[in-house]
């Protein structure tokens, strides 16, 4: 008997999940994002691959729901893509609890993660990753208090769109966020 | 415990849903001390900290079986009561004999041997007394947290943490014992005798004395000659 034999209970909790992370839509419904069943298992799915992939176990469960409850008012985030964000960025919280060596909590990683996503990459995952949260996480590593200062000439005001960006974002309009979302790809891509 | 569980496996002694439930309840508490290392800011942790702590679960409760009389005993416990409870009593047990260990410690320092070999004295000055400083019951009850470079004439290597170090500290004290019936001149020139860089070896000063005292006694002579 090994430890991974005493560890299995902990690691299958795959079933109450996915009940979990459906019964988030109640909440996320009145923004238009519902996730379906096939859906959820495939949260459970990459959340799995990604504590496996970056070492980590989960015990209390319940981050995949943090996330979902944190981003679902995000004007970044439509019915179409809702899914495929949702795995990103489950894929880059457990990566970045490791590359930030576990000083910050779920919640304040979160938040983090929610707050410049919104306002400093305007919904791209790119910038998300590679730009904001790992310069918070080197900050962290090289012990700064003020870790998540990142008012630094860093080219965020690049990918501000403008007013009519501004508006579209606030009303939801998700056809011209859209068509601004894809001029924006472009630019991250040049980026 | 573990090896204890796979004989009751292997014996039929336990039920599959009896293991089931020893799983189930291992997981829970383990849950809980993860819950109560990160303070409940985390759901999460590194594989090897998750290892860790249930490496320091089995060892508290396994500490607590074996103060038990006998396996039997042992599996009737498993059977019939929480392990979360074995885990408080371990943990309870664990601290007591910590406590005991300090007192042993204090003993050490009283008759200990006047020498100059390093690893003699490193390990009472500094080995020794980190391990009473850094031990983290709670988290890490399994790890021994000490430098120990001195050998002993007889060394049980395969117990860990606290038992080991109890079991050092009780040797130690009736080798410093037997030892102390000596003149520390005389010792200090049998270590001499024995090698030029005696300060720096590795060597169990009690089993020199006793070996050459013996020698001494065979030849018709005073045990101190």
């Amino acid at each position: 008997m090994d430890n991974k034999f005493l560890l299995s209970p902990i690691l299958d909790q795959s079933q109450t999940a996915i009940s979990e992370i459906v019964s988030c839509n109640d909440n996320t419904s009145k923004y238009g994002l519902v996730l379906t069943i096939e859906e959820a298992k495939e949260l459970v799915e990459t959340r799995d691959h990604a504590l496996k992939g970056f070492g980590r176990i989960e015990f209390g469960g319940g981050t995949i729901n943090k996330i979902i409850e944190v981003f679902c008012d995000s004007p970044y985030i439509s019915q179409g893509d809702y899914s495929k964000i949702l795995n990103e960025l489950l894929e880059t919280f457990y990566y970045y609890k490791n590359e930030t060596l576990d000083e910050l909590s779920d919640d304040e990683l979160i938040d983090l993660m929610k707050d410049n996503f919104d306002n400093r990459c305007h919904g791209s995952l790119e910038l998300l990753q590679n730009r904001d949260l790992d310069k918070i996480a080197r900050n962290i590593r090289n012990g700064e208090d003020d870790y998540d200062n990142l008012d630094e000439d860093d080219g965020s005001e690049e990918y501000f769109f403008g007013e009519e960006y501004e508006r579209a974002r606030k009303s939801k309009d998700n056809f011209l966020l859209e068509k601004i979302s894809l001029i924006r790809q472009i630019t991250c891509s040049r980026y | 415990m573990q090896s204890l569980l796979n004989e009751s496996i292997r014996l039929k002694i336990l039920s599959s849903n009896e293991i089931e439930n020893i799983r189930m309840q291992l997981a829970q508490l383990f849950a809980e001390q993860a819950n109560k290392y990160t303070q409940g800011d985390s759901c999460s942790i590194a594989v090897d900290k998750a290892q860790s702590l249930m490496l320091s679960i089995i060892y508290t409760i396994d500490y607590y079986l074996k103060s038990l009389e006998n396996t039997d005993v042992c599996i009737i416990h498993i059977k019939t009561k929480k392990l979360k409870e074995l885990h408080v009593k371990g943990k309870e047990l664990i601290r007591s004999e910590f406590e005991k260990s300090k007192k042993l410690f204090d003993l050490v320092q009283k008759n200990r041997i006047k020498t100059e070999n390093y690893a003699y004295n490193e390990t009472i000055d500094e080995g020794l007394p980190s391990f009473f400083k850094e031990y983290e019951l709670e988290f890490l009850s399994h790890e021994s947290m000490a430098s120990i470079d001195y050998p002993l004439c007889i060394d049980k290597m395969d117990t860990c943490s606290i038992e080991y170090i109890i079991s050092y500290l009780e040797k130690l004290y009736w080798e410093n014992e037997f030892c102390s019936r000596f003149y520390s001149n005389d010792i200090s020139s049998l270590l001499r005798g024995y090698s030029y860089d005696n300060k720096e070896q590795l060597v169990n000063i009690f089993e020199l004395v006793l070996s050459n005292s013996l020698g001494s006694i065979m030849l018709k002579r005073s045990a101190q000659d």
